[in-house]
């Protein structure tokens, strides 16, 4: 299992680098000039010129790859250039707030998703199952945005039970994660489902109710268990996806998170800072998806690791 | 002896795109205290739908129309999921036909086999893996300390299905049903795991109920014999009685397909046709249509059991004119 791990971070060093260099080359090879972009289109030609000697922007694009790299194994993520900070500072004020939605928003898809993907699968094709799966369906269906406004309109504004935007204290996530959770959940609930019917029909299922188990105990000690390896590979991919910003909820609630740093810079073509960005959420996948190989392991004993 | 569980007249339905059609038809039989009953025919004749009713485990479209099922004097067709889950894997266990899927990947062979006993009697963690580990030892596997820590995937079809008569063993149960407990291993497993249900049913003065379609488990297992054709009774009596004097068509068909080594070698005897499917029932003998000695009456008349001798009965309109042989 060990060893497993450490072959695994060896193996995600190198998509980490192949990213990089992906991100490197995309975001010089747009056609507009960096430096262009932060004098402004007025600017003269000559002032052009140096603010990309600045830049370093007038080495070539390898040379340029190795300069960040190096600055990169030393922990700098190299200087806004708009923002005029250390990109390690930029991310490093969000990081908490991103997290804090992430894991807020995600535990709100779980927690509509997984119940009413238990219900559907045993009411299948019954009235409760048409009802939790057309509710599911309205949700996914719903433009992010638009739940996003409703609830800030309802929960915010004529309840004034909660924040109407903003970043503060975990107030301020719960609007933007139950957008996110009732959008999400959909997913979740289809996946459980089909999962969820399949072990329900299984004999071992048929095993534990002729041992007298009561429905919650089959349910919850016998089915739920193997049928949640799908929603968990769909989890994983998902929690990473949140760790690298939730570009459209941030901006509704204006939400200050990676997502916003991340629009502003390719915006502005604030070239180290959408690397620092990208490279962030990289890293998040890959270190989900890790996480995710060894649960299933622990979840079921059948799966090994060689 | 006493009666122990007493099946009659039930009918169980299952719902399909014609409607409700029974899989099984005005099923009677009686199992003694201390005995083994075998219930025995080709698929689909509603073997295991009989043994589903019994423990009331029928999927949802399905459900008992008619009938008493009677435990031990006490009615178990209406009864509350509650209190029949109290009779389930404590007054009735029942081990199935495939020990390799039968067990739950994710909990250790302990926790699956404590399981009954935490559910029925109360026992705690410790409690129940140490008996765990006894009832290991009870159905001869071997390392049983360790074994109680390991999962079913480790362990080979014929020790999963041993795993599966601990669990059943676990409540000392008065009545065992075994649906085709042996016909997923091979030859030798077999004999094994025959001789271990016959030694725990010695030890534990229990009743088993043997749902197979191999005569030759019957002939070494079973006091009596109830052969179903198509949802019902066709058959009944004494071990003895079904081998020496099969009455019943059906039954000499099933008796002469089975592979003999001594004798003369010849091909292997089949009945002709297949069972009727549930929608096509005929109005008469539902085995009329592959029966060498069917009649005008067999096609619309249908016959009640008719008796033999003694305990013998068999659904046959030769039985009503004594003494004709088959």
């Amino acid at each position: 299992m060990i060893a497993y791990i450490i072959r695994r971070i060896g193996g995600s060093i190198i998509v980490l680098i192949g990213i990089s260099i992906i991100t490197f080359a995309l975001a010089y090879l747009v056609p507009a000039n960096p430096a262009r972009a932060i004098v402004g289109p007025h600017a003269s030609e000559a002032l052009v010129l140096k603010v990309e000697q600045q830049l370093g922007l007038n080495e070539p694009l390898p040379v340029r790859y190795i300069h960040y790299m190096e600055n990169l194994v030393h922990g700098n993520l190299g200087t806004s250039y708009v923002l005029d900070q250390p990109v390690t500072t930029l991310i490093g004020q969000r990081v908490g707030a991103t997290a804090q939605l992430a894991v807020t928003a995600w535990i709100a898809e779980l927690l509509i998703g997984i119940p009413i993907g238990i219900i559907s699968a045993l009411y299948d094709r019954k009235a409760l199952d048409h009802v939790v799966s057309i509710l599911a369906l309205v949700g996914i269906s719903l433009p992010v945005f638009f739940v996003g406004l409703e609830l800030m309109y309802w929960v915010g504004f004529k309840l004034d039970w909660l924040p109407v935007g903003g970043t503060g204290g975990f107030n301020f996530v719960i609007l933007p994660a139950l957008t996110y959770g009732i959008t999400g959940a959909a997913y979740y609930a289809r996946l459980l489902k089909s999962s969820m019917i399949d072990v329900m029909n299984s004999d071992y299922i048929r095993t534990a109710r002729a041992k007298g188990a009561s429905p919650n105990r089959v349910i919850f000690r016998h089915a739920l268990r193997n049928a949640i390896i799908p929603v968990l590979t769909y989890g994983g991919i998902d929690i990473a996806s949140l760790f690298g910003g939730v570009v459209v909820i941030e901006d509704v609630f204006g939400y200050s998170g990676i997502g916003q740093l991340t629009v502003q810079a390719i915006n502005n073509l604030d070239v180290p800072v959408i690397m620092g960005t990208v490279l962030f959420a990289a890293l998040f996948v890959v270190l989900f998806n890790l996480l995710v190989d060894v649960l299933y392991g622990i979840i079921d004993p059948r799966i090994t690791y060689s | 002896m006493s009666t122990l569980l007493e099946v009659s007249g039930v009918t169980t339905s299952f719902k399909t795109a014609n409607g409700f059609l029974p899989a099984i038809e005005d099923v009677s039989f009686t199992i003694k205290k201390g005995e083994t009953l075998g219930i025995v025919g080709e698929s689909g004749c509603g073997k295991s739908v009989t043994s589903l009713s019994i423990m009331q485990l029928l999927t949802a479209n399905g459900k008992i129309e008619r009938g008493s099922i009677r435990f031990n004097g006490r009615e178990l067709v209406g009864l509350k999921d509650n209190e029949m889950r109290k009779v389930r894997g404590n007054d009735i266990a029942m081990i199935f036909q495939e020990p390799m899927t039968s067990l739950n990947p994710v909990h250790k062979i302990g926790r699956q086999i404590g399981e009954s006993l935490r559910i029925h009697k109360g026992y705690g963690k410790a409690q129940a893996r140490a008996k765990a580990i006894e009832l290991l030892k009870l159905v001869g596997i071997p390392r049983a300390e360790e074994i109680v820590d390991e999962y079913p995937h480790r362990l080979s079809g014929g020790m999963r299905q041993r795993v599966m008569i601990a669990i059943a063993m676990a409540c000392n149960p008065q009545l065992l049903i075994a649906d085709e407990p042996t016909t997923a291993l091979d030859v030798t497993i077999q004999a094994q795991i025959l001789d271990l249900m016959r030694k725990l049913k010695a030890e534990l003065d229990m009743s088993i109920m043997l749902i197979t379609h191999d005569l030759g488990v019957v002939a070494e297992m079973c006091d009596r014999v109830v052969v179903m054709y198509a949802g019902k009774v066709v058959e009944q009596g004494n071990v003895k009685d079904i081998f020496r004097n099969p009455s019943h068509p059906y039954t000499v068909g099933l008796l002469s397909s089975i592979p003999r080594l001594e004798g003369r070698q010849e091909r292997l005897s089949s009945i002709p046709g297949n069972v009727p499917s549930l929608e096509l029932m005929p109005a008469g003998c539902r085995f009329a249509s592959r029966c060498p000695h069917a009649t005008q009456r067999c096609v619309t008349e249908e016959p009640s059991l008719l008796p033999v001798s003694g305990e013998h009965d068999a659904r046959c309109w030769l039985m009503d004119e004594k003494g004709v042989a088959v």
